[in-house]
């Protein structure tokens, strides 16, 4: 009772630390009774000021767990995604704590789409959906960047520069993704032998498409056009070829 | 339990309120809940109980109903109540009343642990939770019961007694206290394991394969002979085991039990059957496409006519778990086959003679969709994705798994115990790879003062393993530090009265970011003075300067395979001599400028991994070479007659060196390292000799403390530091060494492992006297703690065989103190 004043004292004169010091010592007592509720609000909240922000986002969203017809859910919820956010490192180190936000920002969204903070929370789910594009789209990058040295890189950046178009649909980093995936299917073309070429100029000039297709006016339309040029060049010098082994065949068999 | 109370509660609605309160009500129709009255109570307040009902006045309320269910099955669940019982305490009209009536379950206060030590008291109460505050419910005596009479069954405690009392404490409201007696009598040893019915294998080749029942002995000391059940149960199956490896493919225990001695031991009887010992017939495959039979045979290595060896088979079918390990399954796990399914079964038994046929499901190959790392809270992506040699794009490969473990282990700065997390989505034919990391510190900070040579010391030195210096201008990457682009950045201060030294290194693992390409470059100088023998005064006028610099580029290659690197060194120093007195080989030098330009390659192959510090398999070698240029062949000049500072101007030089580690595993905490090496010194001009510079010194702990003439410290323990070499240092050395390492514990916070070695070494001063076989020999233990923040640290105590040159009598035990790296 009397570390319980104590600590709800810590707490009203912000001194969090001490106050979640005390709250652990409490705890047990008060399980399962009225004041918890208040408890593990102050806990949470406790957390947040103290920046310890994924121990806040955890408490604030057991918060609405537990007590879902307490007044202060829709708080709760709300600094619940918005101490992920918080948490949220920058885009190039674990996205965990991204994707947490994320879920938590979208459930409060779709539960309390009347909320004074529905603005802020759409500004953040978009801010931290950005981050996660940058994440997936400096990673295929990365792929593309190294593949001079390691060919296999080629397939690995096409692969994520279309994981990321696919799952981003709208994505900020659409153009620049389409522009990098047929500048990989490119430079992967001219670095196959003859053999493999046929299938990996049609998916090249498939890339150039989607790129022209989605964006006419593209930055880069004087490059990937100039790109496209050498590799239909390229593709006529195949058919050649395979037109040519085809006769050799064909006066075999006869 | 709480299914049946709840439905006896239930029940009692119905019961009682007519029978007892004569009140009467509609089955099925809807009333409004007028009130709740809880009695019973204790500790709660009725409001409490109230929330926990879930119910509202002036709601609608079926009698019985499923909200009067989940009412009291919220209740149960809370964990606060043994007893919920409901009676209707009015009806008035369509609005009822309800009276809830239960019992609390009492909370603990104390817990008293009698008949064992207070302390192991304490630690148990810790491993059972028994908190102030919690419920005592029937289910936590027996549990709590349960778990310590097992912790001491399993320690070999067989009669060990465990009893609670629970006491009702009279100072606070239906609370208790709990009372544990635990008498664990004495440890029971084993006295005898006896089998019946084995012809083929004898009672100790049968008692050699239980490998943790053993039978007491005087002087058993790496296994005690404890009865332990699980570990008993465990040495059963190694019967089966040993049995079945030898072709007894039908060997069973027919039945075994425990007898009590007189003297507190026991004795194991066990009868088993051998039945017939069984050979291979046949071995057909069935289902495989990608492989022909003649490829499966290769892999299996099992041919007609061997005896029959379950275990083998299973091995070389499913894989004996290993990451080298040689089998049907992970060949085609290798190649793509994530979903493929590789089965063994006999189909038939003739004699003594079985057909097996091994059913191949090969399924479609997996190509991987997307590669993810989580866990990175400090190292960037690039870092991470640029080692991974799992990629999007590629066809599922286990092999690029364990090798994107070991990959990610080198760089240092994580935890060895990367998890990797394989998605597959069946019907795509793909799957999804997630690594998870941990990261681990990476830098080290060394801030010294003390006392020494007569003067203070201070000493400042900074390594970061995981630099990152496009953020060094950045205010808010310093937290503490800017890091995560996997750079490496030491720099290291060191003052006194009588000198300085400053030195700075930066090395970037992939210069430009495109290519495994390394650069680093290190800088350092370093000033000496004489000191005044009479007054101990510094005399700045006689003083030693030496500058360096280094530049380095590494290169991984790709051929003879992608485990070899090359790398190229350019280094720089200059000696300057101001009236200082420098000892070169045999003479003393007072003035002049030594310079030593040199250029070194070194081709190396390392495999090992997966981690840095405790490397389980793989292996590393190396062969460098290091060389100036031959000035003295160039420039016509007469050396035999010149003073030593004309001499050795341009030190002149060359050097070869070759190592070769290898690491074997027996379990994956005890590895065996053994290592070769050897050096050689050579010169191009017989009239100025050997290079008084770079020279090796074998001895000791092989830790390389500054020092001024560009030698090579050589550790060998069992040795005093450098004394196995001669005061101007050898020109040849050779050592092996065996290591067996044991891993004590390997957490991100820290490495502990345990060693003892087998060394021999020697160091020559010209090639007459080279003779690989006159090595100084020596032997010890010793351990190794690895943290983070201080680098590694260790000792290690070490008997030489040998004396040392010069003496007759052997070097005998010598203490090495460890510290920083040793790879």
């Amino acid at each position: 009772e009397e570390q319980y004043k104590m600590a709800v004292k810590m707490y009203e004169s912000q001194k969090y630390g001490k106050a979640l010091r005390l709250f652990e010592k409490v705890t047990p007592a008060y399980r399962a009774k009225p004041q918890m509720e208040r408890i593990q609000f102050m806990i949470a909240q406790s957390n947040y000021n103290e920046k310890n922000y994924p121990l806040a986002g955890y408490y604030f969203d057991r918060f609405t767990k537990n007590y879902p017809k307490s007044s202060k859910k829709e708080e709760a919820a709300f600094l619940s995604a918005n101490s992920y956010k918080l948490a949220s490192p920058r885009f190039s180190l674990d996205p965990t704590d991204t994707n947490k936000a994320l879920e938590a920002y979208q459930s409060f969204i779709n539960t309390y789409p009347d909320s004074d903070r529905i603005d802020e929370a759409n500004k953040d789910y978009k801010e931290l959906r950005y981050k996660l594009e940058k994440k997936y789209f400096e990673i295929a990058k990365t792929y593309y960047r190294t593949a001079d040295y390691d060919a296999r890189n080629y397939k690995a950046a096409i692969q994520a520069f279309d994981n990321l178009l696919e799952d981003y649909l709208g994505t900020s980093f659409k153009e620049e993704a389409l522009y990098y995936r047929f500048k990989a299917a490119n430079d992967f073309v001219f670095k196959s032998t003859d053999r493999r070429k046929k299938e990996r100029i049609k998916d090249a000039i498939d890339a150039y498409d989607k790129l022209v297709r989605s964006f006419p006016k593209t930055t880069y339309l004087e490059e990937v056009n100039e790109m496209l040029a050498k590799l239909q060049k390229e593709e006529a010098r195949i058919d050649a070829i395979i037109a040519k082994m085809k006769k050799i065949e064909n006066i075999q068999k006869k | 339990t709480t299914a049946q109370v709840k439905k006896d509660s239930l029940s009692v609605v119905k019961k009682d309120t007519i029978s007892t309160n004569k009140l009467s009500y509609e089955k099925g129709k809807e009333y409004i809940l007028g009130g709740v009255s809880v009695t019973g109570l204790q500790k709660f307040s009725e409001e409490t109980v109230r929330v926990f009902t879930g119910l509202r006045y002036g709601q609608p309320i079926k009698l019985p109903g499923d909200k009067l269910t989940s009412a009291i099955k919220k209740l149960y669940e809370s964990k606060q109540f043994s007893d919920v019982d409901v009676y209707l305490a009015k009806v008035d009209g369509n609005t009822v009343y309800l009276q809830f009536d239960v019992q609390e379950l009492p909370q603990l206060n104390q817990v008293k642990i009698n008949g064992i030590k207070r302390s192991k008291a304490k630690e148990l109460i810790k491993e059972t939770d028994l908190k102030l505050g919690v419920m005592v419910t029937d289910n936590l005596l027996v549990t709590t019961k349960n778990y310590f009479a097992k912790k001491y069954t399993d320690k070999g405690f067989l009669k060990t007694k465990v009893s609670i009392d629970v006491k009702k404490d009279t100072s606070d409201i239906n609370s208790v206290n709990m009372s544990v007696f635990i008498d664990k009598g004495k440890r029971i040893k084993i006295k005898d394991i006896i089998f019946t019915g084995n012809k083929a294998l004898s009672g100790r080749q049968l008692r050699k394969a239980m490998k943790n029942t053993k039978e007491k002995f005087f002087g058993r000391f790496w296994k005690t002979s404890k009865y332990i059940e699980e570990d008993y149960q465990e040495d059963l199956e190694s019967i089966v085991d040993k049995y079945s490896r030898l072709g007894y493919r039908d060997a069973r225990i027919l039945s075994e039990n425990i007898t009590w001695n007189d003297d507190n031991t026991i004795n194991i009887n066990i009868d088993l059957e051998e039945g017939r010992q069984y050979r291979f017939a046949e071995i057909l495959f069935v289902g495989n496409k990608e492989y022909t039979d003649e490829q499966l045979h290769q892999i299996l290595r099992i041919d007609k006519g061997d005896i029959y060896n379950g275990a083998v088979l299973k091995e070389r079918v499913k894989g004996d778990g290993t990451p080298t390990s040689f089998d049907i399954s992970t060949t085609y796990q290798d190649n793509g086959f994530l979903f493929s399914q590789v089965n063994a079964v006999e189909t038939k038994v003739e004699n003594d003679s079985i057909t097996v046929e091994i059913r191949i499901r090969e399924d479609e190959k997996a190509r991987i969709k997307k590669v993810t790392v989580s866990g990175n809270d400090k190292t960037n992506d690039h870092v991470l994705f640029r080692e991974l040699r799992v990629k999007p794009g590629s066809l599922f490969s286990r092999k690029e798994i364990i090798r994107s473990i070991r990959e990610v282990g080198q760089l240092g700065f994580f935890d060895q115990n990367v998890v990797p997390d394989v998605n597959p989505n069946y019907q795509n034919k793909t799957t999804d790879i997630n690594f998870n990391v941990v990261e681990k510190g990476g830098s080290q900070i060394e801030l010294q003062g003390g006392y020494g040579g007569g003067s203070f010391i201070g000493t400042l030195g900074l390594s970061f393993n995981n630099f990152s210096i496009r953020n060094i201008f950045k205010k808010e990457a310093y937290k503490p530090l800017p890091m995560g682009d996997g750079q490496k950045l030491s720099l290291r201060l060191q003052s006194s009265r009588t000198y300085n030294t400053y030195s700075f290194s930066f090395t970037e693992p992939w210069l430009g970011g495109r290519k495994p390409r390394s650069l680093s470059f290190s800088i350092y100088s370093s000033n000496q003075y004489q000191l005044n023998p009479q007054t101990f005064d510094v005399d700045k006028s006689r003083s030693l300067g030496i500058i360096g610099a280094s530049l380095g580029l590494g290169e991984r290659l790709k051929w003879p395979d992608d485990y070899f690197q090359l790398s190229q060194t350019i280094s720089y120093q200059s000696f300057k001599l101001n009236n200082y007195g420098f000892r070169v080989g045999a003479d003393v030098l007072n003035n002049g400028t030594l310079n030593n330009l040199s250029y070194s390659a070194t081709l190396a192959r390392n495999s090992a991994g997966p981690s840095l510090i405790f490397p389980t398999y793989g292996s590393e070698f190396s062969f460098g070479v290091k060389a100036t240029l031959p000035y003295s062949l160039l420039n016509n000049k007469d050396y035999s007659g010149l003073a030593p500072a004309e001499k050795y101007k341009w030190l002149e030089y060359y050097k070869l060196n070759a190592k070769g580690k290898w690491y074997t595993s027996f379990t994956d905490k005890l590895v065996l390292m053994s290592n070769a090496e050897m050096g050689y010194l050579g010169f191009y001009n017989d009239e100025l000799g050997q290079s008084p510079f770079e020279r090796y010194f074998v001895g000791g702990d092989g830790i390389a403390v500054f020092q001024l003439d560009g030698r090579e410290v050589v550790g060998l323990r069992g040795y005093q530091n450098n004394r196995l070499s001669s005061i101007e240092g050898g020109t040849i050395y050779n050592k092996f060494q065996l290591e067996l390492r044991y891993s004590i514990t390997d957490s991100p916070s820290a490495s502990i492992y345990t060693l003892g070695f087998l060394e021999a070494g020697n160091s020559y001063d010209n090639f007459k006297d080279f003779n690989p076989f006159k090595v100084k020999r020596s032997a010890g233990l010793g351990i190794r703690i690895f943290m983070p923040a201080f680098g590694l640290l260790g000792i290690d105590f070490a008997h030489g065989f040998d004396p040392l040159p010069g003496q007759s009598e052997k070097s005998g035990w010598q203490t090495h103190f460890i510290i920083g790296r040793q790879f």
